[in-house]
């Protein structure tokens, strides 16, 4: 175990190391220095740019002159908290649909849920989210438009989750301000699902479908067990591990889209920061943002794997 | 590959619906942007002034000049989607197969590396594999700046390592089998053992990978160029003619819609083309 | 791979306990610590609210998901008005910056200055200062301030003295004076203080008594009262600058502002709003409602879709069509004729734009007609002369550049073109108010030039490296335009035209006009409305005549309001005042305005 972990930190050693590599180049893009640093030649300026990384020196935005790493951490609540709720909605609707169509296998509503779920993954989500918007923003009214919550809400910032801070509020309206985050969330959320959904869905599909065939529960059919407590009892268990594992890619999806969904719904997280960045060229809060979301992806990831082997030792791989 | 299994693999392509249904999709939109220039009824770029935000014809207020309508510069919305499919087709193209041949060349190469130099390469690959590729895309493009030819370089650069990864699992998967083993044993040098012997079994997992880069590819440039980062206006690609169309949204939807549906048409067309040619391809998934 | 994992699992786990009844439990014992909590009643334990409204808020969220705030939320929205504003202030300090989105989120909000315009004019009124004299050699002005102004206060300061000539002199000094302790503050540049040489104008501010100021002029300026009434002339409270001394914070001076204006700076979150609540001892007209929003939404599209959806009470810079689909869905749309003018440039340092035909030629090959129809929807006037018709300096008799072609074509040829050439287009990325779209309308002059046989290769960079790179004279010809900030017709001239702002100003077209220059120069000393006017009328056909822009357009600036909103005005020159606005009890739900934008419509609109 021991040996296994410390090659999973060397892993996420040499892939900081790359990072810091790309986002170094990236401060190099920026009119003066991102820092002061002492030496003349790259390879110094390099190891130097390091050591202001590990202070959280992370440089000052060209722009507003604000400091990098406060102004991501800043926006970073807000995309967490998008990201959570469409992980919430994915695993939700995804299993569901998922554990329906394994259970009416070779049946219409099998192949019609594989469609639509096959229609979701080829979704362009950033015109999937402007038809959203379209329909139920601004045709049925149903939603609002954009933004995190109403401004008839005066929240003061704790925590930057708006869920947390609805709800710690000292004001009186603290119900339906948390009422009203979540309504404003809904949009946003179902958008940025939609993929991830989708991949759940076929995931499940598949490998329920595969766990069925297994001979342990023949057995228990054998037995008389009802279908449904096979399905939801022993299968599931069973099929949720390739579905953990197959969540490492996910986050990479889920990051791509939440760029998008964030800017189509003016969501005031890293994903419109960055773009804002790259549209102003701010090279200083470019390299921050892109260094501080791969970090967050490789983290992921590396959490991903210590609980999918800690889940099933017969996951930790010899290599 | 045999011809008996090539066989095969085409019956159960065949058989298989949803891929059939993407297959007469997917032909469609090629012969569109193939034949794009001669039917399309105007310049892609020209500008009818007086006919600004014209809806498509099925619209009460639609003309028949404008079979989909015009976008608000008075340019005929049919003819740029159109000449938006050839665009988009031909760029993807060019990224996938310049990023397959780079990829794949990669992959081959670390066959002949050393254990150690093999797993560092492959761990680089792991990383850039893991990043969400829109976010390596908009790095890249923020280093070398927005534009067409920025925005092909990113996506390429973001396909590779997907090239790598699956040519490099194919051949160790490949060379630690019992006939290589056998080869070896015989005295055939590694490249001889590569053509001869593990490139012909490693084609179809490369296709497949192949026709999932495409949607992956479309997609991405699309993606830049609805975040004005890919290309630039008056270009008619479809991402951008979506992102031109935003501030129209509520009361000229088809400026939005149209090009829209033939992104999503096409990506779905071609993701209906992969999973056919993975069920009918991929041995290990053969019932 | 997955049949592997599958088919290695143990027939042990059959019997491992399933996880649902455990949840249900979980939900048992949350149910019933949240109904503890609530008959406690016990406020301060914050676990126990945040217990207590949790469980509410799912409840009413998760059966509340499509359904509107309820009405004890909306009879809050009396007090509430919500401006989309189209971006991020640079500063809380009007003196440090010059966008106008920096303008409209301080200087009419927080702070006040000496003299202000009239509501929706370009007269000049008493603000702090009650009334001034301007001696007659115009090298002086002598303010009378007004007495029982209060500073606003916030967790870091409680005024203890209201406004007095002290607060005048630091706000000046800080920005005139580099020994000043606050000049270096924040970056020791003052933009609009040097670019309007204020520096050298101004040689001495003096204070007479506790009410009353003079400041000495090293020479007579027309404008200068007018200069007085713009942002950057925003008072500043000096006591607040010494207690942030004192607790070595000077630098919140700029982020956490103290003024006198009508509203009191309450909370920014970078990006997305600004919070401002009405300050209750302004001593003008108080606003009529309580909190203020700034929306900072930059996207127009979706500021728009903001406001249709009834988000926003007041949306700042619609496009032009938004005016129209706004106007069919009968919110107010305001509107008035700008201080402003988009043109194109060309730069005379380079061929062939060092000849005054080719420079004539291009302009007549351009269809501004249609430019107005297409990039500002009609929204706006076709510009004869570089300052619009609603200036009084305006030239009435200057020739209109006609659209011809085949002119153009015949100049190109004297002038030795026959075979055409290239050049490039540099197209501003952003909206402005003097020109929604500076690409399409780059795009459609393209396609004008190529007519005439030039080829126009369309240039664009982001907007902060594009205004560098212009000021560094990088380009060919770009499209741009200016907002005055003033009502004199100075603000045009100088610092667009003259041979100084072509060295280092905004003169794009590098043009230096000897005879020109003369005439404004001699327009801003003398104080004789007549005579000023006389030297304008002469200027603008001399600028007509050499043609270093193509003038094309003076747009509306214009609004989008909400009916709920009551007596807004729209000034010409600062784009937001909430001066006397109040907001009706009634809610109108907005309609949406999914309205199809027709052709027909298009074609009777005009």
């Amino acid at each position: 175990m021991a040996k296994a972990l410390f090659k999973q930190l060397m892993t996420l050693l040499v892939s900081l190391l790359g990072l810091t590599v790309l986002t170094f180049a990236l401060s190099q893009q920026t009119s003066t220095p991102l820092h002061p640093y002492q030496s003349s030649n790259l390879f110094g300026q390099y190891f130097e740019y390091i050591g202001y990384l590990l202070q959280g020196e992370w440089g000052v935005s060209s722009i507003h002159k604000r400091d990098v790493l406060s102004d991501f951490l800043h926006h970073f609540p807000a995309t967490i908290e998008l990201i959570s709720f469409a992980i919430l909605f994915a695993l939700l609707f995804g299993l569901g649909l998922g554990i329906w169509a394994a259970s009416k296998r070779g049946k219409w509503i099998d192949q019609f849920l594989m469609t639509t779920t096959l229609v979701g993954y080829s979704m362009p989500i950033f015109w999937w989210g402007m038809l959203l918007v379209l329909l139920f923003s601004l045709t049925l009214g149903w939603t609002p438009v954009a933004g995190r919550i109403d401004y008839i809400y005066d929240i003061q910032p704790v925590t930057g989750f708006m869920l947390i801070d609805t709800l710690i509020t000292q004001h009186s309206y603290g119900m339906s301000a948390f009422a009203n985050a979540l309504h404003h969330l809904l949009l946003p959320a179902i958008t940025l699902s939609t993929i991830p959904m989708a991949i759940i869905a076929r995931m499940t599909r598949s490998s329920l479908l595969s766990v069925l065939k297994a001979e342990y529960i023949r057995t228990a059919r054998s037995k008389g067990l009802n279908w449904q407590r096979i399905i939801w009892i022993h299968a599931l268990r069973n099929a949720f591990q390739p579905i953990l594992t197959i969540s490492g890619v996910q986050i990479s999806i889920i990051m791509t889209g939440v760029i998008l969904t964030e800017y189509i719904f003016a969501w005031p997280g890293v994903g419109k920061w960055l773009l804002e960045a790259v549209s102003r060229r701010d090279y200083a809060s470019i390299q921050g943002g892109v260094l501080a979301l791969s970090f967050f992806v490789v983290i992921f990831n590396l959490g991903l794997d210590l609980l999918a082997s800690y889940i099933n030792p017969r996951l930790r791989r010899p290599s | 590959m045999t011809s008996q299994s090539l066989k095969l693999a085409l019956n159960v392509y065949s058989h298989n619906r949803s891929a059939m249904f993407g297959t007469i999709v997917l032909a469609i939109v090629i012969l569109m942007a193939l034949i794009g220039p001669w039917i399309a009824p105007h310049d892609p770029a020209q500008q009818f002034s007086d006919d600004i935000l014209t809806p498509p014809l099925w619209h009460s207020a639609g003309d028949f000049k404008y079979f989909l309508g015009t976008d608000d510069l008075g340019r005929d919305l049919l003819s740029r989607i159109l000449f938006g499919a050839r665009l988009s087709l031909k760029l993807t193209l060019i990224v996938v197969f310049i990023a397959a041949l780079i990829g794949i060349l990669l992959g081959a190469l670390t066959a002949f590396l050393s254990a150690t130099v093999r797993s560092l390469v492959m761990r680089m690959m792991d990383l850039l594999l893991s990043l969400p590729s829109l976010l390596l895309a908009i790095a890249i493009v923020a280093v070398i700046g927005p534009g067409l030819p920025n925005a092909i370089y990113a996506v390429i650069i973001v396909l590779i390592p997907q090239f790598v990864r699956v040519t490099q699992s194919a051949i160790s998967e490949e060379l630690s089998k019992d006939y290589v083993m056998a080869a070896k044993l015989d005295g055939a040098n590694r490249t001889r053992l590569l053509f001869n012997h593990v490139w012909p079994n490693i084609v179809p997992a490369i296709i497949v990978q192949l026709t999932f880069s495409f949607s992956t590819a479309l997609l991405d440039i699309a993606a830049l160029g609805f975040l004005g980062l890919g290309a630039q206006p008056p270009m008619a690609e479809w991402g951008t003619m979506l992102s031109e169309s935003r501030a129209f949204i509520q009361f000229a939807p088809w400026t939005m819609t149209l090009p829209g549906l033939a992104i999503f048409l096409t990506v779905l067309s071609i993701n209906l083309v992969g999973d056919g040619l993975r069920d009918a391809l991929d041995p290990r998934l053969n019932r | 791979m997955l049949s592997m994992l599958t088919a290695r699992n143990s027939a042990r786990r059959l019997l491992s306990l399933t996880p649902w009844p455990k949840l249900v439990n979980k939900n048992n014992r949350l149910m019933s610590l949240s109904r503890a909590s609530r008959i406690s009643s016990i406020r301060r334990l914050p676990l126990k609210r945040v217990l207590q409204n949790l469980s509410y808020g799912l409840g009413f969220g998760l059966l509340c998901w499509a359904c509107q705030p309820d009405d004890n939320s909306s009879s809050q929205q009396n007090d509430l008005l919500v401006y989309c504003s189209e971006g991020s202030p640079d500063s809380f300090n009007p003196q440090l910056v010059t966008s106008g989105t920096s303008f409209d989120a301080t200087a009419r909000t927080v702070y006040s200055q000496l003299v202000t315009y009239a509501s929706g004019s370009t007269t000049i009124e008493p603000a702090l200062a009650e009334s001034w004299i301007i001696s007659d050699d115009g090298l002086s002005y002598r303010f009378k301030l007004r007495n029982h102004v209060e500073f606003h206060g916030n967790n870091h300061f409680t005024p203890t003295r209201s406004f007095n000539a002290d607060d005048v002199l630091f706000s000046f000094n800080r920005q005139r004076l580099v020994q000043h302790p606050y000049h270096a503050v924040g970056g020791g540049r003052y933009p609009y203080f040097s670019s309007q040489s204020l520096d050298s104008l101004i040689t001495d501010i003096r204070k007479i008594s506790e009410y009353e100021v003079e400041f000495v002029l090293s020479r007579p300026e027309s404008p200068f009262l007018s200069m007085l009434a713009t942002p950057f002339a925003s008072i500043l409270s000096a006591e607040y600058a010494s207690q942030l001394n004192r607790i070595k914070q000077p630098e919140w001076i700029d982020s956490q502002p103290i003024g006198t204006g009508p509203f009191r700076f309450k909370r920014y979150q970078a990006d997305a709003f600004i919070r401002f609540e009405r300050f209750d001892n302004y001593f003008g007209r108080k606003p009529r409602f309580k909190d203020l929003v700034y929306s900072i939404t930059p996207d127009a599209a979706m500021r728009f879709a903001r406001f249709s959806a009834g988000e926003c009470d007041i949306m700042s810079y619609p496009l032009p069509v938004h005016l129209r689909i706004a106007a069919q869905n009968n919110f107010q749309v305001l509107q008035v004729p700008g201080l402003n003018v988009a043109y194109w440039a060309f730069n005379v340092e380079k061929p062939p734009f060092h000849d005054v035909k080719v420079r004539q030629a291009l302009s007549m090959a351009i269809n501004r007609e249609a430019i107005l129809k297409a990039v500002y929807d009609k929204q706006a006037l076709l510009a004869t002369n570089p300052i619009p018709p609603s200036s009084w300096a305006f030239n009435p008799n200057t020739p209109t550049t006609r659209y011809n072609p085949q002119i153009a074509k015949q100049l190109l040829s004297e002038a030795g073109y026959n075979n055409g050439f290239s050049i490039d287009i540099w197209a501003m990325p952003v909206q402005r108010a003097y020109n929604p779209n500076a690409r399409k309308m780059a795009q459609m002059m393209q396609q004008d030039l190529k007519a005439i046989g030039v080829d126009a290769r369309i240039i664009s960079y982001e907007w902060g490296s594009f205004l560098s790179r212009v000021a560094q004279g990088q380009h060919h010809s770009v499209l741009l335009g200016w907002n005055a900030d003033n009502g004199d017709p100075n603000n045009f001239f100088t610092p667009l035209l003259s041979c100084a702002s072509a060295d280092n100003g905004n003169n794009y077209a590098n043009w230096c006009h000897p005879e020109f220059d003369q005439l404004i120069l001699k327009a801003r000393q003398i104080s004789d409305n007549q005579q000023r006017t006389q030297h304008y009328h002469q200027a603008q056909l001399i600028a007509k005549q050499q043609a270093p822009w193509l003038t094309i357009a003076h747009a509306n600036s214009s609004l989008l309001v909400q009916n709920r909103v009551k007596n807004l005005k729209i000034s010409p020159v600062a784009n937001i005042n909430f001066d006397g606005v109040s907001l009706s009890k009634k809610i109108t739900k907005p309609q949406t305005a999914h309205q199809t934008y027709s052709a027909d419509n298009a074609r009777t609109a005009h």
